[in-house]
């Protein structure tokens, strides 16, 4: 993998992305409307949504296919988002590229010379069970604060940038 | 003979009651997927500043689904213009 910054002796030790889990909610979204027509048009044979027979056959075929368009849409938009959400944390620096929306970016970096305190937290019932947490980079850069939210075993983020910081002093 | 009248008026105003609600849902689905087909071909403009941040060898494959959600969108348009 490359990124936009990237210089030619830069070396990418870890990239992060948010923990699986946190993608549960869209996920288990995509499938509810996936099996929502399925079940209307059981219940529609069973006579039981007589709303639904009063619009014509072209229009249900017509709604049918958008809705599957827009299941679609928002099942790639959310597994394109997390995919992208990034941290990257390379032998010279930490990068945080974040994106909103359609076109909105941000790009936070720090140099790991320029990293003060590091700490991480692990909070609440399913952070625990699944070992993810948000860490974060107190810096003497521009950026004063990187957090990186819900990365899976933060323990280990955290001294995998520790020692990145103590191999770049020697 | 003011009931036949009657009859022949309700029938009426329920013939174009129906035809206007069907048009107007008509036209408004297709003036959604018309919005719907420009927010897809903003995403192959999200996807292509996405890759050129970060590149990694999904991609191509995020660039050929961008592409193939345009073309359903515009598929769907086409068959509501045709079939509604």
């Amino acid at each position: 993998m490359r990124f936009e910054t990237q210089t030619p002796d830069e070396e990418v030790a870890l990239l992060l992305r948010r923990h699986w889990f946190t993608n549960l909610p869209w996920i288990t979204l995509t499938l509810v409307m996936v099996f929502i027509p399925l079940l209307v048009s059981h219940l529609m044979a069973a006579g039981q949504f007589e709303a639904l027979e009063m619009m014509p056959a072209r229009f249900r075929l017509v709604g049918g296919l958008i809705w599957y368009v827009l299941t679609l849409g928002l099942a790639f938009e959310s597994f394109v988002m997390w995919y992208f959400n990034v941290v990257l944390i390379t032998n010279r620096r930490i990068v945080d590229i974040d994106f909103w929306g359609l076109l909105y970016k941000s790009v936070a970096e720090t140099p790991l010379s320029k990293i003060q305190d590091i700490t991480h937290k692990v909070g609440g019932f399913w952070r625990t069970v699944f070992n993810f947490g948000t860490i974060y980079v107190q810096t003497a850069a521009e950026v004063p604060r990187i957090e990186f939210n819900d990365v899976p075993k933060p323990n280990l983020v955290h001294q995998k940038i520790a020692d990145l910081i103590e191999s770049r002093r020697r | 003979m003011n009931s036949d009248l009657d009859v022949l008026g309700e029938q009426a105003s329920r013939y174009i009651l129906n035809f206007a609600v069907w048009d107007l849902a008509r036209g408004g689905l297709l003036l959604f997927l018309a919005f719907y087909i420009v927010f897809a071909l903003l995403v192959i403009r999200q996807i292509n500043l996405l890759n050129s941040v970060v590149g990694t060898h999904l991609s191509p494959f995020f660039r050929m689904m961008a592409r193939l959600h345009v073309l359903l969108a515009v598929g769907v348009f086409v068959c509501a213009l045709l079939i509604l």
